[in-house]
């Protein structure tokens, strides 16, 4: 059974949602579009909910494809110091394992980019459903 | 002077990758903590489909379930999109009410007639 507070008693943790909630919510808008089904009830009661919606969408394409676009500039700097360092002739032995875990950065750079941009083609799908759920 | 210029430039060089190198764990770690916070997400979507005919018991829920439910989690999930569209109206003005007090809604309450 779910406690719920009593009249009048506010509850400081339904304010305060559990820190790995807020870890998960925190983490998920770095990889998937994270408008919350809070903010869309809400948006219900306001005038021009609709307008409410695609100001929240468009926002939320525009910060996931910075934070791709992002990714990808972070990637080839990574790159081009693995590259300097490789004309420097500074690897050796001592760097290798160092080097290694840098070219693997790059990697995991990348495909970070490309899971979100990928993953921008759900906006469409969401979009249409939050329509729905404020109309 | 060309020489000690090459040689502080390369650990300069050396110690960016290691910066680089330290960022790889980093990194792997989001990745590590976000699956596994992605499993109890599923859980706790699951928790909120098995109570979802109860608004109230939505809101008031300790755990915060509307503020861990994305418009994602709707679209995976057709059962939970369904009840929630069903229940959107009610479930709307309860936040509504609960945003405008920063107060929980209390199970005793009797329920307001749904605005139309």
């Amino acid at each position: 059974m779910v406690p719920l507070a009593g009249p009048g008693q506010a509850d400081s943790s339904v304010a305060q949602p559990h820190l790995l909630n807020r870890w998960w919510l925190r983490l998920q808008s770095l990889f998937v579009p994270s408008v919350s089904l809070r903010t869309l009830l809400l948006a219900r009661t306001l005038p021009a909910s609709e307008d409410v919606v695609l100001q929240l969408y468009t926002w939320e394409r525009e910060r996931l494809l910075t934070l791709a676009k992002g990714m990808g500039g972070a990637a080839v700097t990574v790159l081009a110091a693995l590259i300097a360092d490789a004309t420097q002739g500074s690897l050796d032995n001592s760097n290798l394992t160092a080097v290694y875990l840098a070219g693997a950065l790059v990697a995991l750079l990348l495909v970070w980019s490309a899971f979100i941009l990928s993953g921008l083609r759900r906006l469409a799908e969401q979009y249409s459903l939050a329509l729905a759920v404020v109309s | 002077v060309s020489e000690a210029v090459s040689r502080s430039a390369t650990s300069a060089l050396n110690a960016v990758v290691w910066v680089f190198a330290g960022m790889t764990v980093l990194v792997v770690l989001v990745f590590l903590i976000t699956l596994l916070l992605s499993f109890r997400h599923r859980n706790q979507r699951r928790r909120a489909r098995d109570d979802i005919d109860d608004a109230r018991r939505w809101v008031s829920d300790p755990a915060g379930r509307l503020d861990n439910l994305t418009v994602g989690d709707l679209v995976g999930d057709p059962q939970l999109r369904q009840a929630v569209l069903r229940m959107r109206s009610e479930l709307g003005r309860i936040v509504a009410a609960w945003d405008a007090t920063d107060t929980p809604p209390s199970s005793s309450e009797p329920d307001a007639p749904t605005p139309h």
